[in-house]
């Protein structure tokens, strides 16, 4: 199988991924979307893996890797939303703007 | 380590033992204060057995090379001053034990004047011309501490700054003079400077005139002399040695030092001879209408260096060194004794002195002895030395001097007056202090304490005698006449001669005589408080128009400039910073969403721009 074609799914994955991120409002769908970049990252590792037939298989232990961070990185935003959603009664991201500060 | 070295440096080292000691005991103070001029004295007398004049001894100094520091010049001249100074300051600090009896500032106070002597003996000694410039700034500097001595006093304290200004206005020419001087002749030597300038009258005049200004502040000349009336509000040891005996004469030393320098350089003289003639007799009038018994003396002492400024100008460094060690001894003579007066009767005016001549036998008789020399009475010392300055204008005029012969004429003319001037208030201030009714203020007047009356005693043994020395060509004139700078040629007496004797015994009589004449007059013991005479001409009056209130006005300016222009920088710096910063937040609005996409902005901006780098 020619390189190109995992190589575009996994664009196409993350152009959506990142997509979802900058437009949609609800969190939910904002991790949603970047699960969708980390797979496609993580299909890009597979495929690179397989291209080189890499001995030590670093792309395929990264792509491990990554889903366990992944897997720790969505609970962790889990967790917050569900917070957020108790104190607030909204997990819509534009809402949120806490974070800055008035400029003196 | 030279025994020249060693005299400047033990009093500096007595100075700060007895501050040290002094704060835990008085008498340890008084110990040390003692201690610092007599070892100097010692040493002064060791360099004196040695005969400085027949070989002077030029030190080294330390480093070497091209640039020595405390390079020393023992001569027959810095020897006799030497022992001059050392004579005074120790009879001056054994003094000061009585009269600063109930100071609260004893140590500290001794401990200045010891510092002061080894400055003036810094630059008696001073072979090279940094050291004179310390000695020269550190007598400054003590002037102004023990003017301040009472610096809970207005007075004191306004005294003692316009002391230290004034005198550093003539300070500045000083310093800019030794740089010209070290400058054009490439050494720091003294002698070799004064010598390689002697070759060239340019650097001659630039130096000796710019240096000349610092004399003119230091030796209070016209017009830097308005700081040395109000000195008096110092001690009056402190005025006897400071601003009577050693300071104020360091100027004319200083010139004598260089004096070949001055000898090529006829304009500096003639300009000398003028504020010369203008101090002498000026200040001698202002003396006549004066108020206070020290201010009297001060203006009398201005007067008197004017004498010696005059004998400079005229050729005459004999007869100005002269002068200026027997004017050292009456002079501190009569600032010692008026310190007793004021002592005992509490108050320095003479209106309310009169009739103490029962009270203060010893007082009495040393202070007359010190007027009778002040005026030039036949056989004190202030006779001799006077009488070798009048020789010294009367030669002038017969054109035997560098100056040209009309100097010379104006030089006699002035010093004949003053000395009728001169005769007239110090008979003013003897009758008023001693003789007549004696006033309610001076009722309980006693003998001052042997510790102070000592001192007026020993000073007064030279006052008497000091003047025969220079009759005889081997005493005093071979002594000072012996320089580093000039070998010794013919040693010629100073002897008075017959015709300026009759004239000064004509000028005596007749200012006696106007001053037994005016004594009816309600104002002889009031002085004119506040009149124009008594302030001096309205010196300070010009000085006041001319330079501090212009001062003040630039120093209005200055602030001004300070208020709108630099600290409006600073401020708009600051806020100029806060109100950037508050721009560049401005976009960070909590959004995270914009975040992002100015990120992914950035990074697509970024691949694009490698693409197209890479792809041409």
């Amino acid at each position: 199988m020619h390189l190109s074609l995992p190589l575009l799914l996994s664009v196409a994955l993350f152009g959506i991924g990142v997509y979802g991120l900058l437009v949609r409002r609800n969190a939910i769908l904002i991790l949603m979307s970047v699960e969708l970049m980390l797979n496609g990252v993580n299909i890009s590792l597979v495929a690179f893996d397989v291209y080189w037939a890499d001995v030590l298989h670093a792309g395929q232990s990264l792509a491990i890797f990554v889903i366990t961070i992944a897997a720790a990185e969505i609970g962790l935003g889990l967790a917050i939303l569900l917070l957020l959603y108790r104190v607030r009664s909204t997990i819509a991201i534009d809402e949120v703007t806490q974070l800055h500060e008035d400029a003196s | 380590m030279t025994a020249a070295l060693l005299m400047v440096l033990i009093p500096v080292l007595a100075a700060f033992v007895g501050l040290l000691v002094g704060g835990m005991s008085r008498a340890a103070a008084a110990v040390f204060s003692v201690a610092g001029p007599a070892s100097a004295l010692g040493i002064a007398v060791y360099l004196a057995v040695q005969e400085p004049w027949s070989e002077p001894l030029v030190g080294t100094g330390f480093g070497g090379g091209t640039l020595p520091i405390g390079a020393t010049v023992v001569d027959g001249l810095a020897v006799t001053v030497a022992l001059m100074v050392c004579f005074v300051s120790l009879l001056v600090q054994i003094y000061s034990i009585g009269y600063m009896r109930h100071e609260p500032r004893y140590s500290s106070y001794a401990a200045f004047v010891s510092l002061f002597t080894a400055a003036m003996l810094a630059v008696v000694v001073a072979g090279d011309l940094l050291l004179l410039l310390i000695g020269w700034e550190v007598m400054g500097l003590c002037s102004y501490l023990l003017i301040g001595q009472h610096w809970e006093q207005e007075e004191a304290r306004r005294a003692a700054v316009k002391a230290f200004l004034v005198t550093k206005i003539g300070d500045i020419g000083f310093i800019i003079g030794i740089v010209v001087l070290i400058g054009a002749t490439a050494t720091t030597l003294l002698p070799g400077a004064v010598q390689a300038a002697v070759a060239d009258s340019t650097v001659a005049t630039a130096a000796s005139g710019l240096i000349l200004l610092g004399v003119l502040g230091k030796s209070a000349q016209f017009p830097l002399h308005a700081w040395l009336p109000d000195a008096m509000a110092g001690p009056s040891p402190v005025s006897a040695l400071i601003h009577a005996a050693t300071m104020v004469a360091a100027g004319v030393y200083v010139v004598a030092r260089m004096y070949p320098m001055y000898l090529a350089a006829p304009a500096v003289l003639t300009t000398m001879a003028m504020i010369a003639c203008i101090t002498m007799l000026g200040a001698a009038v202002v003396a006549v209408a004066q108020v206070d018994l020290k201010r009297v003396l001060a203006w009398s002492t201005v007067s008197q260096l004017a004498y010696m400024v005059a004998a400079l100008a005229l050729g005459a460094r004999d007869a100005a060194i002269f002068h200026m060690l027997s004017h050292a001894f009456f002079k501190a003579l009569l600032f010692l004794a008026a310190g007793a007066v004021i002592h005992a009767v509490g108050s320095g005016a003479l209106r309310d002195m009169g009739g103490l001549r029962r009270a203060m036998p010893v007082t009495y008789a040393t202070m007359t002895i010190g007027l009778l020399a002040l005026v030039g009475v036949f056989p004190l010392a202030g006779f001799f030395s006077k009488e070798s300055v009048l020789v010294a204008a009367e030669q002038a005029t017969q054109g035997e001097a560098e100056v040209a012969v009309w100097v010379g004429w104006t030089v006699l003319v002035v010093s004949i007056l003053t000395i009728a001037v001169t005769a007239a208030y110090a008979l003013r201030v003897w009758l008023l202090t001693w003789s007549g009714p004696r006033r309610e203020a001076a009722s309980g007047v006693h003998e001052a304490p042997a510790v102070m009356w000592v001192p007026l005693v020993a000073l007064s043994v030279p006052t008497v005698a000091f003047g025969f020395s220079a009759l005889k060509d081997g005493w005093l004139p071979t002594w000072i006449q012996a320089t580093a700078t000039e070998p010794l040629g013919t040693v010629e007496a100073l002897a008075p001669e017959a015709a300026t004797i009759g004239l000064s015994v004509v000028a005596i009589m007749v200012g006696a005589g106007a001053a037994l004449a005016a004594r009816r007059h309600e104002s002889f013991d009031r002085g004119s408080e506040g009149s124009f005479v008594a302030r001096g001409f309205g010196v300070d009056a010009v000085y006041e128009a001319l330079v501090v209130r212009p001062f003040l006005v630039m120093v209005g300016w200055v602030m001004v400039f300070d208020r709108s222009a630099i600290q409006r920088t600073v401020s708009a710096v600051g806020s100029g910073t806060l109100r950037a910063g508050g721009l560049l937040q401005r976009p960070y609005r909590g959004d995270v969403q914009r975040y992002v996409s100015t990120a992914v902005t950035g990074v697509v901006v970024a691949i694009v721009i490698l693409l197209v780098a890479v792809a041409t």
